[in-house]
């Protein structure tokens, strides 16, 4: 894992990180935050409401950028102060999710990151976001 | 004094702390805010500093006191609302 101080950040710096939402990890995510929406765990259902099959809910599949902020860019020496996110489509169960997360400005004045990001499943975006960190 | 600079970052007050009641004034200062925390000080910069395409320095924030201060740095480095 690299692990950057902030005067090695410089805008254009990228992350990449691909996922499996697998069914064991949904379930999972379900548990944790109890969200039991039929949605995400009765397929009929799913389907009945027009999609492929069950959908994984869309702030697991932002969380995984919550990783790459803490674990890559920016790193472990930044914290979060605002993330926002689209869904661009529905995430399926079993899908690969590429995400990138690239640094779009850097204030140093009060050290702080700006950061867009975006996950692909093939060659469809299905979400993309911002968000602006700092360093502690 | 500086009228035009406190309308134009106004919106991005109001914005930051979430309150579009907020009116600046000269004296306003981070006690005067209910949000006007670390983390939201942080965001507020970052925001005027895109709004007003000026770099601002960490030796240019640390002795502002209040809103006035702030305006008189923005126009001195040449921002005119």
């Amino acid at each position: 894992m690299d692990s950057y101080s902030f005067a090695e950040l410089s805008v254009g710096m990228t992350s990449k990180r691909s996922y499996l939402f697998s069914e064991q990890r949904v379930e999972t995510f379900s548990s944790l935050v109890e969200d039991k929406a039929p949605v995400h765990v009765d397929e009929s259902f799913a389907i009945g409401q027009g999609f492929e099959g069950r959908i994984v809910h869309g702030l697991f599949v932002q969380a995984i950028v919550s990783g790459m902020l803490g674990n890559e860019i920016p790193g472990p020496e930044s914290v979060i102060n605002s993330i926002s996110m689209k869904m661009h489509r529905p995430v399926l169960i079993g899908q690969l999710v590429n995400y990138q997360v690239e640094i779009t400005a850097v204030t140093p004045s009060v050290a702080a990151v700006s950061l867009s990001f975006s996950g692909m499943v093939d060659e469809m975006i299905v979400m993309s976001g911002k968000a602006l960190c700092s360093f502690l | 004094m500086y009228q035009n600079i406190l309308d134009s970052i106004t919106p991005v007050f109001r914005d930051v702390f979430d309150d579009p009641s907020l009116i600046l004034t000269n004296e306003l200062s981070a006690n005067d805010v209910e949000n006007w925390d670390s983390l939201n000080h942080i965001t507020l910069i970052v925001e005027l500093e895109a709004l007003t395409g000026l770099t601002l320095s960490t030796d240019e924030l640390v002795n502002l006191k209040n809103v006035g201060d702030f305006a008189q740095l923005l126009a001195d480095k040449g921002y005119r609302g």
